[in-house]
């Protein structure tokens, strides 16, 4: 792969992330935009191109939620693009910008990544009852969190992993998002605390999942020539990737995500990366339950098969340890505004290499960082590497 | 456009008003077999990126992107939704080869608008819902407010709009992909069901359903393997703000500024002339009016290619002829064209053409659309 066009990160900015924010998706859009411009120091003159990212139109209840979001968007009177790979849209979306910036038809590109999902009643659960085939898989009445027990449990089972191992990733993750100005749910607590709490489904509990969100994040991207007339020192954007796997997740080995090794190993191949564990300094991991971090970690191959739980026990992946996994408080703290949240990440691997992170601040100084997320129905992975 | 990109392979399937026998992804695959059979490819070892272009709603998933790799080869690979129209995923297609990040694209686009029972449900829920929605104006509502502001402001009549139904219903009784050709008189018009003054039923393309697919490959690929191709010199998509929020109605500023953007990597002047084919958007007839005069340099220009002087205006029968495809609605478009270049057109072909126009509008509430020049 030949990449044609280097391109820069030079802005990034987010909203709160909480349940039932009174902004609308367009407001929320709009907040997170005119932060990131304003951290790169732009307007939006200074843009040519918006790629929005945002899952089911079902939050919303908006028919072309790409559309609905352009006027918060800055989308009006240039070019825009949604994408969309369901809960892998956050990192897809600067994967889109990137694209756009790298192919050389534009020099900027916002990449703005909102959701709202309390709009949706009785609960945003509800808008996943229709992501299952019509045929084979909605008459069983199954829903997401039931899915999401299947394959925790098989990853228990495969490596011989104990609750209490994986309430370890919520533990570390709530704790670091104390941190977070934006966070919904930093806490300290413990792993009896996460043992005890609700049972959701067997082994799922309370704990264990991140909370549904409100909230909007964006970054600028731009080619070598814009950025360095904005910044002395752009982040660059050096691998992206993606991969989406068959619909029929019945079919899958669900103890390893095979889509996220594949989005990675585009992303590592186009970075040059041979060695992601030596190369890269930090992870945001896509934490939307707490077994999904170390199931990432191994697809991402930031561990063995297996290892992750060791790692996780042993303190590598604090903030303060051998390798950070998700310092910014990732999902399970800060929130799960679904595309929000994976934007999150990315911001967050910008303000870790940029040294802007605050308090969530990693100790070795960072040069090389990594975001990823996950969607569709257990069948995608996206992935951006970044370095100063 | 700095690297070229071409069209190597087209395959579609459907162009009926229900496809009855096929389901949205066997519909999708017979698409795909046929593009990569067009374009001598596997697309297990050949493509590097797959594109859909949908929305949720249509499809009756939430996450509709979930359904696509299946049926189109692209299981375990770089697969994306891009929910806009065709012509923006043909945009994304040609970035992700000219970033480096493919050399081969699959583009997909589809309507199953058959399956939908209440399609003016869907295109209410469009609508922005705090201040545009609870007015409780329909889709055919704002098209008919827009098409008479329109009609008066820019001195258009109906007798004009009359002209152009005949001619595109007429084309589409010689294009086998469309549905809803007729020989029809002005007596027929005159009798068309009022929806809402002045948008009668015969203004409203049909719905349809159908499946296309193309190939795009980089130049270097297209050469190291000796295809044939049809190029894509410039394309580009806009939005404008909608004519409800304060938008002008008589030039769509979508269409205007895709158009000059497109021009300008094609490296083009802004000459109707230099074409011999456009496909425009015609969803609505007015639309096709209003669209002609928001790309043409002068009202003479205008004029002539409404008079059918200039280049050949909608020879497959647009959309008022083929059918509303949905987001798939740009796509049968880029495929009439790339058929006409390729000469493949059969009972609609224009002689010669070596040079074609595609213009695109995603339908109401929207002011987003584009335009792509093709070339052979």
């Amino acid at each position: 792969m030949m990449i044609k066009r280097r391109v820069a990160v030079i802005g990034a900015g987010m909203t709160l992330f909480r349940r039932r924010l009174l902004e609308t998706g367009r407001e929320l859009s709009y907040e997170a935009s005119n932060m990131a411009l304003g951290s790169a120091g732009m307007t939006m003159k200074d843009i040519d191109s918006v790629v929005i990212g945002s899952g089911p139109d079902a939050f919303d209840g908006v028919h072309m939620k790409g559309e609905y979001l352009l006027e918060g968007s800055g989308g009006i009177g240039r070019a825009n693009t949604r994408v969309y790979v369901g809960g892998g849209t956050g990192v897809f979306t600067p994967v889109g910008a990137w694209w756009h910036v790298a192919s050389g038809l534009f020099d900027t590109c916002l990449a703005v990544a909102e959701e709202k999902m309390s709009p949706l009643h009785p609960h945003p659960q509800t808008a996943f009852w229709s992501i299952f085939d019509h045929t084979t898989d909605r008459p069983l009445g199954v829903t997401l969190l039931w899915i999401f027990a299947l394959e925790m449990r098989r990853y228990m089972h495969a490596y011989n992993v104990k609750e209490e191992e994986i309430a370890l990733v919520a533990v570390k993750n709530k704790l670091n998002a104390l941190d977070h100005p934006c966070a919904q749910l930093g806490a300290k607590i413990t792993v009896e605390d996460v043992m005890n709490s609700e049972k959701i489904v067997s082994p799922v509990k309370r704990y264990d999942v991140s909370p549904p969100s409100d909230g909007a994040a964006a970054v600028i991207l731009a080619s070598e020539e814009v950025a360095r007339k904005y910044t002395k020192d752009p982040i660059w954007v050096d691998g992206v990737g993606w991969n989406v796997d068959s619909q029929y997740w019945t079919n899958r080995e669900l103890c390893y995500p095979t889509y996220v090794e594949s989005a990675a190993r585009m992303a590592y191949k186009m970075a040059k990366i041979e060695n992601p564990r030596r190369s890269l300094d930090f992870a945001e991991v896509y934490d939307p339950f707490d077994y999904k971090e170390l199931h990432h970690m191994e697809g991402l191959m930031l561990a063995n098969r297996g290892e992750a739980p060791k790692l996780t026990r042993e303190g590598v992946t604090q903030r303060g340890g051998e390798f950070p996994v998700n310092p910014s408080g990732g999902l399970l703290g800060v929130g799960n505004p679904i595309a929000a949240a994976g934007m999150m990440k990315v911001c967050e691997v910008y303000w870790q290499l940029k040294g802007e992170a605050g308090k969530r601040q990693i100790k070795n100084k960072a040069e090389r960082g990594l975001a990823q997320a996950w969607g569709d129905l257990l069948q995608c992975g996206t992935v951006i590497t970044m370095k100063r | 456009m700095p690297n070229r990109v071409g069209i190597v392979g087209v395959g579609c399937e459907g162009f009926r008003p229900v496809v009855s026998d096929l389901s949205t992804r066997e519909m999708m695959f017979e698409a795909a077999t046929r593009a990569y059979a067009d374009a001598s490819i596997d697309p297990r070892r050949d493509v590097g990126s797959f594109i859909c272009c949908t929305e949720d709603f249509w499809e009756g998933w939430s996450i509709a992107d979930e359904m696509v790799p299946d049926q189109i080869g692209g299981a375990g690979r770089p697969v994306c939704t891009i929910p806009g129209d065709a012509v923006t995923g043909l945009g994304n297609a040609v970035m992700h080869i000219l970033s480096g990040a493919a050399d081969v694209v699959a583009l997909e686009a589809h309507s199953k608008a058959a399956d939908v029972i209440d399609k003016d449900a869907v295109e209410r829920m469009a609508q922005e819902p705090s201040l545009t929605r609870p007015v409780g104006a329909g889709g055919d509502v704002l098209a008919a407010l827009e098409m008479d502001a329109f009609m008066r402001g820019g001195r258009r009549s109906r007798e004009q709009l009359d002209t152009l139904l005949i001619g595109s219903k007429a084309r589409a009784l010689r294009n086998p992909r469309a549905s809803f050709g007729a020989n029809l008189s002005r007596g027929d018009l005159e009798g068309s069901e009022m929806l809402s003054t002045p948008l009668k039923r015969v203004d409203e393309a049909p719905y349809a359903d159908a499946g296309i697919v193309l190939v795009l490959a980089s130049e270097g690929w297209i050469r190291r393997n000796r295809r044939d191709a049809v190029y894509v010199d410039g394309v580009a998509w806009e939005s404008s703000l909608p004519w409800f929020d304060g938008g002008d109605v008589l030039t769509a500023g979508y269409a205007s500024g895709s158009y000059a953007r497109a021009l300008s990597q094609a490296g083009l002047k802004r000459e109707l002339g230099a074409f011999d084919i456009l496909e425009l958007d015609d969803t609505y007839s007015y639309k096709l009016l209003q669209h002609v005069h928001s790309i043409a340099k002068s009202r003479a220009e205008e004029e002539r290619v409404l008079s059918g002087s200039g280049p050949a205006l909608n020879p497959s029968g647009g959309s008022l002829g083929v059918g509303n495809l949905l987001e798939a609605s740009a796509m049968h478009r880029l495929l009439e064209c790339v058929l006409q270049l390729r000469g493949d057109a059969g009972p609609v072909q224009v002689k010669g053409a070596k040079r074609a126009l595609v213009q695109s509008w995603r339908g109401v509430p929207t002011a987003t659309g584009g335009v792509a020049v093709l070339s052979r």
